[in-house]
Parts: structure tokens; sequence; C-alpha cells
């Protein structure tokens, strides 16, 4: 497959040095990465030794859109350096090969970031279908895709502009997103608001969706209802306003309400453990789940007194009634 | 559910079992050379697995005929006998494990009484007794309104003496079977569930009650019977409703004619949830309070399992302590804690069933 830039002579690049003024610093069209929030010392850097990474930009009309370089750019802006700027551009470069430049710019130094990722896939989406994406995903983003897939993340795309701010704050990953995406737009925006509130790992976002979802279910509500009831809104609302802290409190909440004997069965034992004071000599493992029948008891020793320690520990433990309740659970 | 499409294999000799299929059925065939243009049509489908289900393929069963029951690990098997007569269903029952099973499902019929026959005739010859079923892949009297496979086993099994032919099945199709001459080695066997279930879950299958008519009617002429409570599934009230369920059981046939209740909870392998949600949108069966099991299929968590089993069969005992019951598919806490004991050894639960099977059908004894 051939690299989509390759059809771009080094010879078609021309060097041009453009007053700043005509730069449309308002035409974002081929922006994909975040705006930087501190480009200081990106600042400090080219007022240092200039511009080492030259930016790419578009003739459009008698101005130039940016392609690539919106930080460079800025960072001039910063300096107070107006007069020139120095640029790249192909005499008549197209729209999509501006977007494959914008999108390749970051792939060559790095992987793209999810809403990267699903911006440029919707930059291309006006030059090629789904599945000449898929075909050339390799090339262009470093990253094999599939139809499907790519269909999925457009859908993400067409959800409320709150999306990318959760992908991009890494409070949402893509595979909650596309679960959410299936949803109706009311509960999407419940959600939203949830994880707005919240930062926890992927996985543990796909079991807050699960459960949320199963919850409404299994107790015949509606799952909008759920986001408005007090529990939920207290834990949103919990005066730590560390985002992992709520994370964890909400989903140990709906945990315990989508498995409510299991929480509980697992909680009096937690208990009956404890009743056991094993310190830290014993280590009673439990079957997982209370499936299996098989429970353990470890210990370690490095001398013989600790060994005859341990086996009166055992034998204490052997015949404390929390023992009997635990393994008669 | 009605047959929309049938398919046959162009190597099958139009003999009478056939005729009469094709007959039945009410369609010309497409005579193919492989399985392609079924699983072609099969997959065009939105819903493959609906639409599996009126599609007939007739065709040779190209695997075992006469297979052991696979079981799963880590729980007590009963060492059934697998006949594998047929594949899939025209009924629609949310928790069907065959929705995942066959990728995609096809319903196949296996055409040859002959080859049927002589895997039968080895197994009968055999110093040992048989449990065999046909409800295994399929259910097995689905088959009766179309073919004549049904009449075909319990004449063949009538004429021997160490194995027990169970046909499982959900429907109330037993009227070509009734005045056969079964010689009591045929089991009639029923899924039994609570009326909410079979309403909210089991589409196109027979109410409690007319499986229940049915048993009776199969009774009165002779037939064995029995019953499977499984999946039992757990939602609120469920074990008030599964007391009626062995009620109204009782109150139809006598204890003394079941050869056993099987029980079982439902449980699933991971994949199959999503195929529930994507075709029963307002199932919640998959929603219970589930964890993975030993066998990796998703399981209620035990206790809940262990309370709901004693239910059933503390009210079973009430009506029929002598009947044997036992699980499908569970371990020795479960089995001490509701039934009191558990075959440890292994082989000892298939014995305890194969004494039962020789005591109800008129096994040869010496065999056990």
């Amino acid at each position: 497959m051939s690299d989509p830039l390759d059809d771009i002579q080094v010879n078609e690049f021309q060097v041009l040095s453009i007053p700043l003024a005509r730069i449309d610093l308002t035409n974002f069209k081929y922006r994909i990465s975040r705006e930087d929030e501190d480009i200081k010392s990106l600042a400090l850097s080219i007022k240092e030794t200039g511009l080492t990474q030259l930016p790419f930009v578009r003739p459009v009309g008698d101005s130039y859109a940016i392609v690539t370089g919106f930080n460079q750019v800025q960072a001039m802006l910063q300096n107070n350096d107006r007069d020139k700027v120095v640029c790249l551009t192909i005499p008549g470069v197209s729209e999509k090969k501006c977007v494959i430049i914008a999108i390749s710019n970051i792939t060559i130094q790095r992987p793209l970031t999810p809403v990267e990722l699903i911006k440029g896939l919707v930059l291309l989406s006006s030059f090629m279908d789904e599945k000449i994406i898929a075909e050339k995903s390799f090339s262009i983003f470093n990253l094999q895709l599939n139809a499907r897939y790519i269909k999925e993340l457009y859908a993400i795309h067409s959800m409320p502009s709150m999306v990318l701010d959760l992908l991009d704050d890494n409070r949402l990953s893509i595979k909650s997103a596309k679960k959410i995406s299936n949803y109706d737009p009311d509960l999407v925006d419940c959600l939203f608001s949830v994880f707005s509130a919240i930062k926890i790992s992927s996985s543990k976002q796909m079991d807050i969706i699960t459960c949320w979802m199963e919850i409404a279910a299994r107790e015949k509500i509606n799952p909008i209802k759920l986001y408005h009831e007090n529990e939920i809104q207290k834990i949103l609302l919990h005066e730590n306003e560390d985002a992992g802290f709520k994370g964890n409190l909400l989903r140990s909440y709906l945990n315990k309400r989508r498995f409510p004997f299991l929480e509980k069965k697992q909680k009096d034992i937690r208990e009956k453990i404890k009743e056991l004071k094993l310190g830290k000599d014993l280590k009673l493992t439990l079957p997982e789940n209370f499936e299996s029948m098989s429970y353990s008891m470890t210990f370690d020793f490095k001398t013989l007194k600790e060994f005859q320690s341990r086996t009166v520990s055992l034998d204490r433990v052997s015949k404390h009634p929390a023992l009997k309740e635990i393994l008669e659970r | 559910m009605k047959i929309t499409n049938l398919f046959m294999d162009s190597t099958i000799p139009l003999d009478n079992e056939i005729q009469y299929l094709i007959s039945r059925v009410g369609l010309t065939p497409e005579m193919v050379t492989n399985s392609q243009p079924v699983y072609d049509l099969v997959n065009s489908a939105r819903d493959p697995i609906l639409k599996a289900k009126s599609i007939l393929y007739i065709t040779r069963n190209k695997g075992a005929v006469v297979k052991e029951c696979p079981g799963t690990s880590h729980y007590t098997c009963c060492d059934y006998t697998i006949l594998h007569t047929a594949t899939f269903c025209t009924m629609d029952c949310s928790y069907c494990i065959l929705q995942a099973y066959f990728h995609p499902p096809v319903l196949q019929y296996f055409a040859g009484f002959e080859s049927l026959a002589r895997h039968l005739d080895h197994t009968f010859s055999q110093n040992q007794i048989f449990r065999i079923g046909t409800g295994e892949y399929t259910d097995s009297l689905i088959w009766e309104k179309i073919s004549l496979g049904p009449r075909f086993l319990i004449e063949k099994f009538a004429r021997q003496n160490n194995s027990l032919l169970e046909l499982k099945t959900k429907t109330i199709n037993v009227d070509s079977l009734l005045d056969l001459d079964h010689n009591g080695k045929t089991v009639m066997a029923w899924s039994v569930n609570t009326p909410q279930i079979i309403r909210s879950e089991e589409r196109g299958t027979a109410t409690l009650i007319s499986r229940l008519e049915t048993a009776r009617q199969c009774e009165a002429k002779g037939y064995k019977l029995a019953f499977h409570f499984d999946p039992m599934v757990i939602y609120e009230g469920c074990e008030a409703d599964y007391k009626k369920v062995v009620h109204l059981i009782f109150s139809h046939v006598s204890p003394e004619n079941i050869v056993w209740i099987s029980i079982g909870s439902f449980r699933f392998m991971p994949q199959l949830k999503s195929v529930i949600e994507q075709r029963f949108p307002s199932s919640t069966i998959p929603y219970g309070e589930f964890i993975l099991g030993l066998d990796n299929k998703m399981r209620y968590f035990k206790p809940l399992r262990i309370h709901l089993y004693k239910t059933l069969i503390d009210t079973v005992k009430e009506y029929a302590p002598d009947v044997l019951m036992y699980f499908c598919m569970e371990d020795e806490e479960v089995w001490e804690k509701t039934l009191g004991f558990f075959p440890r050894k292994e082989g000892e639960l298939g014995r305890l069933l194969d004494k039962s099977a020789a005591a109800h059908c008129k096994l040869n004894t010496s065999l056990l």
C-alpha cells in the first residue's frame, strides 16, 4: 500500500515568508490537536532558537489557513513576533492532502489521542468513505482500523460536543463513549454529567455504565430517573472534590445495588474474618465468589519458634465460631 | 413457526422418510451440494437466529450419531447419551444456548433411519444401561409434526431392553405417538418453568398447563414421564411460583410414573448475554446476581441457587418423597445442602439414574 504522502514530491514544497496578518487565525478547520493551555515554553524556545519546525499553510483566497503548527503561530503571537512567519506550503494543494498532512504531522511524532483520531477521521470523511479510510488507515493514522469501528467513531463525534472534552480529559474512554452512543440523547446527557464529575479507568467506566443500565432493567425504572436519585447526586456532589474518589464511591454504590445479595454476603464474611483476628501471621483466602469450596490459609515463618507460634494461632482460629460460620456461609 | 425455505442435500434419496417430511413441510426442496446456500440465506437476515428457525435443511449427520453428553468441568454430570438426530429449534427461548453455540444456527434434520438404526443396534448390543435423548441440540418433539423420526425411535427402542429413550420437549406434539407400542422404553419429558418465565422468555412454546395436560395423556397411554426444572430463573416471587408448578405437576400425573426430575438454574456462556440483550430487549434474565462459575459459565451466586433449589426440592418431597431428583451440573455443596447427599464417586449419579430407568422402564437389571 502506498503512503498517502508519497505523491507529494519534496520539490513541490515552497518556503514562504508570510506576514502574520495574512494568516487566518480564526480558521481551525485542520486543527486536530487540542489547543495547548500553556505555550510559554514553546514561545521561549522560539525566541531563543527560532522556528525549528515550520507551520504548513494552505492558500485560501488572499490569506492562508494553518494546516499544521497552530501552537507555533500562537507562540509567535505571544512573543509579539508579528512581522513575518516562515511557512511551508504546496501551490494548489488540495483540502484532502491538507487533512492528510495535518494527521500525519502528529502520527510521525506520537500516537493520536482518541479525540485526534475522531477529528482526523471526520475530516477525512469528506473525501473518502469509511471503507477506503480503513484500507489506508495504517499509512495515514499508523493504526489498522476497520470500517465498522470508523463508523462507531463517527457516531461518537455526532454526540453532544461534551463527549470530546470528556475524551480529551481522560474521563471517558472510546469504548465507554461507544457504548453510551447507543442510548437516548437525554440519557447520554445524564451519563456525560456523571462522567464529568468522576475520573476512573476505562474498565471501571464500563462497569459503571453496565451496572447503571442493569439496575434500571432489574428495578424496572428509567435509567434517567436513577441519575436524579438523592444517593447518586450525593456522590456526584460530594464535598471531597477528588474525581477519582467520587468515581470509586459511585462504582461501589452501583455494585452494591446491582448485586445486593452477593455484596452483603461478602461484607458479612469480611466482618467474620476480622473477628478471627488473623493479624499478619495468617492469611485466609476465600474461594472466588464462594463458588468453589476450597479455602486456603497460608503463613510464613523463619524459625521453629515462629512456626510453633503460627500453629498456636491456627489452633485458636480453628476453634473460633466465626470460622465455622465462614465455612458454612 | 412456519418453515419458509426448504433445502436438501442432493445426495439424499427420496425414500419414505424424506417424502413424508417434504409433504408435511409443504415446500419443494431446493437441492444443494453443500450447506453454503443455507448459511448464506441465514446470514443474509438482520436476525440470523430468527431466520434460521424458518429454514429447514435436510442433510446427513456427518459427525457422531450417538455420543456422550460433554458435561462441564468441576460440576457433576449425569453421564447421559445424546442421539444426534437434528439441530436447532423452531421455538424461540431467550436463554437458549443454541443461539450462541452454533455459528450461525441452522435447523437441520439428519436423514437416514438406516444409519440411525445401525448405530442404535450397536448401542443395544452392549452390556450396559443407556439413557439416551434427542433433546440436547434440538427439541425432541418439534419434529413430530413433520417427520416420522420420533415414531421411528419409539418403535425402535420398544424392541430392546438396555436403553431408555427420553424425548424432551416444550411442545404438546404427541398426537401421532400416543397409540404406539412403546413397550415402556420411552420417557416423555417436559422442560417446565413458571408461567411468568414461559410467557416472558419462551416464545412459541406450549403453556405450562398444556404441557402438563399432554403429560397426563401420555401417562394414560403407559408412557413414563420426566420433568426438567431447567433453567430455573430467580425473580421476585419465584419461590412461590415454582411451588405452584410442582403442585400443578402432581395434580396432573402420579409420582410413580415419574422416572426423574432434574434441576438446574439459568447458566450461560458469557457471550450469550449480548445475544439475549439484542434479541430479547425486554428480558431481564441476564441481570440476575451472576458470578463466573468454575466452568467459565455465568451462574447465580451459589447461596441464591441453594435457596431456590431447597424450596423446590422440599416441595417436591411433600408430594413425591420417592421420586429421584438430581442436578444438572452442580457441585458437592449444592447437593449436600439441598438433597442431603452427593454422588461422590465417578459415575455414581449415572448409576442412580440407570437404576431408576431400569425400574421404571423394565430394562435389564442384570446390567446395573
